[in-house]
């Protein structure tokens, strides 16, 4: 970019306003767009992550796809709900469903007696919770360290390994047999 | 005009208003090369237009907007698109709008010159000349030019002198054009703008200071133009006057805020009632006072103390108690009065919000019009689609949900229901079919019939799909009227279709179309006439509302039933349940109605407790009725339903969820379902049958195990060969396989090992039969995994019964 500072300058009389707006909005813009890089370039280099337990496994899923983590003493069981439904939760004033992790992944046990948190996750507006038995405090994992999932809900393998779940391909399709 | 133009004007052009509007902001920039990420965008906005308006008939607009397509198509390879490609967008953008004033009613009276314009734009290719201005057609200036104009002078600040001097020239050139196509003041300001411009263009010493001027110009120019446009009269339709009071009396708004605006209204109407609640608590608590007192005095008149020898505290006690219990009853009746007051507005509120959300059906019709004509022309098959009723009003939100169902059974009519032209012909029946979406107003309902003249359904097929999925039994499947069997097109894995196609898959779909209907509180029903043609109908309500709930509390949980949904509840003593071809009834105003306990029909835990007399709730839905036992009533609650979301979607029994008071999350239950439900479940109980699938090639052999089994009360699946049979077993329910050794495809042996060795199957006990007792068929078939042994003259013995008994789990 060329430094023609006398022409962004304020010059003469009417025209200074015009003219001193559109240099400050060059700066304002340069900056943001400065900022922006950074933010960029920090998130890029490692990948916040929400590690947690169940079923005796640790997993983990992207600290950015999590909405909230709730106690699990306030779901409430819903009548009538398909299998893998441990019940319902109040968040953003409306009930979300809660399901039970073990279920969407296979393995063993049910009941909501060992299951402590709530992990609430966003996929694309459509906010669900699964419960979980323990939620450890955010790790930041390198990007380069993260590995393609191979099968399964999950996105990543982090080093570990941990399996980190990719929600969007929980509990769709397949849940409900006839 | 027609009445449903009528009523989808207003949306049409309000839209069509915005899209012009964003192509002639768009386009712009598309003139710049290297923009070919910003045509895209602009392409859709073009598209849609090109469709919606094909849809409600604005043809003028349909071409004007598929010309612009074309033109727009020509920045995608980044070249950048020449100056006057883009002046005929812009114009055409102002033609397009104009047409939306007053009288026009999408009429472009200039069309041939717009389109030829942008014909002629495309025509010279991608590819902006060197800054040179291709001549067009001397047409009188529009709007549109003073916007480019706008946009030039706009972008004259800028440090770079080259990108200046080009943005001058080309203000120049546009000040001057308008300068001749005007008269009088405001020729003379263009023409000093334009004067100003070629300053700049020249590179002139004082740069800011003719920018400043080149502005001022600008915004006087557009003062001239603005009260009343001295345009040519070829331009009639900028005259705004009609569309702008339009425009100043409706307003667009974002239908999300609309919807979060509605579900705080529907929070405050929960917010009454609870209100009202507590009013009524409080009155309680008066009461109580009340009878404290009277108590207390009558326990002192017991002791033998009179009321004027009362100790002094006491009396004032008493006296206390009295008047704070008239204190209560004087504030319970304030919010009482208060509540009502409340309600009145909170209603009139919810109700004017929803009157805002109704919207005409027309809005999912117009776009079928163009799926059918795609459809059909996919499918190489002729058909003249009907609409009626567009005009029919009702909430947004039923319209959304309906939208794909509706879809899904237009696409099903023309893949599944109108036979191919030779076919029609062949069946004396003209080559052009006739599919017909009638929307009709029924009360608080609305009834969208989707009807073909096509070939009609195949009970029959219907039937042994649904058999194959174990929706019914073979025998239940038998006794179904064809009509009755045609329902089972509903069910999830059954298909109206003979064989896959790419368009409607198999058997996926009209299931969704069911869910759909019963979560809205509708229902969908088929009726066909062989040959003739099938009628698919879906009721829906004409708008979801916050609504009264009915709060029980069955297998051990809370649930809640639409209250209109529960006709009454009934006291059910263990003398009044009788049966009716196997199923438990109770008798209600004379008729016999099913009766099962609620757990059941959920598929919950519990069912109906032995002794004493049974509280049962009378569902009833679409003309049906079932009663359902609950455990406790706990009476009705105003409810807001909310949707629990994707996930849940396709869950049977909840149509969603709500808040109770106290804050607990209670599942709201889809009565349709129930009904349904409750049929298949006692159909079930009736008979607990454990299905067994048995293989032999030979008829006879087949037929005598069949029969054995079916006698004692096994369902039977029969196979002629290993393969079909490993089929059948695979589906769900199979608990147990009989088969021959000698069959032709896959014999008994390796059938049994693929039924071992499939990790699903493996626990699925293989007795085999056979001829001969050899000791090394024998062998062979346990080393393959076989569970039991038998030889065909042991099997009407009672041999293979016994066996197959001690096989299956208790």
């Amino acid at each position: 970019m060329t430094a023609r500072g006398d022409d962004a300058a304020p010059v003469g009389d009417d025209a200074a306003p015009v003219a001193a707006a559109a240099g400050r909005e060059g700066i304002l813009r340069q900056r943001a767009r400065d900022l922006a890089q950074a933010r960029e370039t920090a998130s890029a280099d490692t990948v916040p992550l929400l590690p947690f337990e169940v079923g005796g496994e640790r997993y983990a899923v992207e600290v950015i796809r999590v909405h909230q983590v709730l106690d699990a003493r306030f779901v409430d069981p819903l009548l009538g709900a398909p299998r893998g439904v441990v019940g319902a939760i109040m968040a953003r004033s409306r009930p979300v469903p809660v399901f039970d992790l073990r279920h969407l992944l296979g393995l063993e046990g049910g009941g909501l007696v060992d299951l402590v948190r709530v992990i609430l996750v966003d996929d694309e507006g459509d906010l669900f919770g699964f419960a979980v038995e323990s939620v450890s405090p955010t790790i930041e994992v390198p990007a380069t360290e993260l590995r393609p999932a191979q099968a399964g809900p999950f996105r990543w393998m982090a080093p570990g390994p941990i399996a980190v779940l990719d929600p969007a391909r929980l509990g769709v399709g397949g849940g409900e047999g006839g | 005009m027609s009445d449903v133009f009528e009523q989808v004007w207003p949306i049409f052009e309000a839209e069509t208003r915005e899209q012009a509007q964003a192509i002639a902001a768009g386009v712009i920039d598309l003139e710049r090369p290297g923009a070919s990420d910003r045509a895209g965008p602009l392409l859709r906005v073009a598209h849609t237009m090109k469709g919606s308006a094909a849809s409600v008939g604005a043809l003028d607009i349909e071409r004007a907007a598929h010309a612009i397509e074309d033109v727009l198509a020509l920045a995608e390879d980044g070249r950048g698109l020449p100056p006057h490609a883009v002046e005929a967008v812009l114009r055409a953008a102002a033609a397009i709008e104009g047409s939306l004033c007053g009288d026009a009613r999408g009429r472009i009276p200039d069309l041939e010159r717009v389109v030829g314009e942008l014909e002629d734009g495309g025509a010279s290719g991608g590819g902006a000349g060197p800054g040179g201005r291709a001549p067009t057609a001397a047409g009188a200036p529009g709007p549109a030019d003073l916007d480019a104009l706008s946009e030039d002078v706009a972008a004259l600040s800028t440090s770079d002198p080259a990108a200046r001097a080009a943005r001058a020239g080309r203000a120049r050139a546009a000040a001057e054009r308008l300068a001749a196509g005007l008269r009088g003041h405001a020729a003379e300001l263009a023409s000093r703008l334009a004067r100003s411009a070629a300053e700049l263009e020249a590179g002139g010493a004082d740069v800011a200071k003719a920018i400043a001027r080149a502005a001022a110009d600008l915004v006087e120019l557009r003062g001239a133009l603005a009260p009343a446009p001295a345009h040519e009269p070829a331009e009639p339709h900028r005259d705004g006057g009609g569309a702008r009071r339009a425009d100043e009396r409706s307003i667009r708004v974002d239908a999300a805020r609309v919807d979060a605006i509605a579900a705080d209204v529907d929070q405050l109407v929960v917010g009454v009632s609870r209100r009202e609640r507590r009013g009524r608590d409080l009155q309680r608590v008066e009461q109580a006072l009340r009878e404290a007192a009277r108590l207390l005095q009558r326990g002192l008149a017991e002791a033998g103390v009179k009321e004027d020898g009362l100790p002094r505290s006491l009396a004032d006690g008493l006296d206390r108690l009295r008047s704070i219990g008239a204190d209560f009853g004087r504030h319970a009746r304030e919010l009482r009065r208060e509540s009502d007051r409340e309600r009145v507005f909170a209603h009139g509120l919810r109700d004017a919000l929803l009157d805002l959300r109704m919207v005409p059906a027309q809005t999912v019709l117009g776009p079928l019009r163009a799926t059918v004509r795609e459809l059909a022309a996919k499918l190489g098959k002729e058909v003249t689609l009907h609409l009626s009723g567009g005009e029919v009003r009702l909430d947004r939100r039923v319209l959304e949900e309906l939208k794909a169902p509706l879809m899904h059974l237009v696409r099903n009519a023309l893949d599944h229901g109108i036979e191919a032209a030779a076919a029609r012909r062949s069946a004396g029946k003209p080559a052009a079919a006739t599919l017909e979406i009638r929307v009709e107003p029924h009360k608080d309902h609305v009834v969208f019939t989707v009807r073909d003249d096509g070939a009609g359904l195949a009970p029959e097929r219907l039937r042994v799909a649904a058999v194959q999925r174990g929706i019914v039994s073979a025998a239940e499947a038998a006794r179904l009227t064809d009509q009755e069997a045609a329902q089972l097109a509903f069910q999830p894995g059954v298909s109206t279709a003979a064989e896959i196609t790419a368009l409607s898959g198999r058997g996926v779909g009209l299931d969704v179309v069911a869910e759909a209907a019963r979560r809205l509180g509708g229902a969908v029903s088929v009726a066909f006439e062989h040959g003739r043609g099938t009628a698919f109908t879906l009721e829906a309500p004409l708008a979801i509302a916050g609504s009264t709930g009915f709060l029980f509390r069955a297998g051990g949980g809370l649930g809640i039933l639409p209250a209109d949904a529960v006709e009454r509840v009934l006291l059910v003593s263990p003398s009044a349940i009788g049966t009716v071809a196997g199923q438990a009834t109770v008798e209600v105003d004379g008729a016999p109605v099913p009766f099962s306990s609620m757990a059941q029909a959920l598929g919950t835990t519990g069912g109906l407790t032995g002794a004493g007399a049974t509280v049962a709730l009378l569902v009833a839905s679409g003309g049906r009725r079932v009663a359902l036992a609950v455990d406790e009533v706990l009476g009705e609650q105003a409810i807001v339903v909310s949707s629990l979301g994707r996930r849940l979607a396709s869950a049977r029994h909840i149509a969603g969820a709500a808040a109770l008071d106290d804050g607990r999350v209670v599942a709201v239950l889809q009565p349709a379902h129930l009904l349904g439900v409750g049929r298949l479940r006692q159909a079930e109980k009736e008979a607990p049958r454990v299905r067994i699938v048995v293989a032999d090639d030979s008829l006879t052999t087949r037929t005598t195990a069949k029969s054995i089994l079916e006698i004692a009360g096994f369902e039977v699946l029969p196979a002629a060969d290993g393969e079909e049979a490993l089929a059948l077993a695979r589906d769900p329910g199979c608990e147990l396989v009989v088969a021959d050794i000698q069959m032709p495809r896959l014999d008994g042996l390796a059938l049994t090992r693929r039924l071992k060795g499939d990790p699903r199957l493996a626990r699925v006990p293989v007795v085999l039969v056979t001829s001969l007792d050899s000791a090394e068929d024998r062998a062979a078939g346990l080393k393959a995994g076989a569970d039991a042994y038998v030889v065909k003259r042991d099997v009407q013995r009672g041999k293979l019964l016994e066996l197959v008994r001690q096989l299956l789990p208790a």
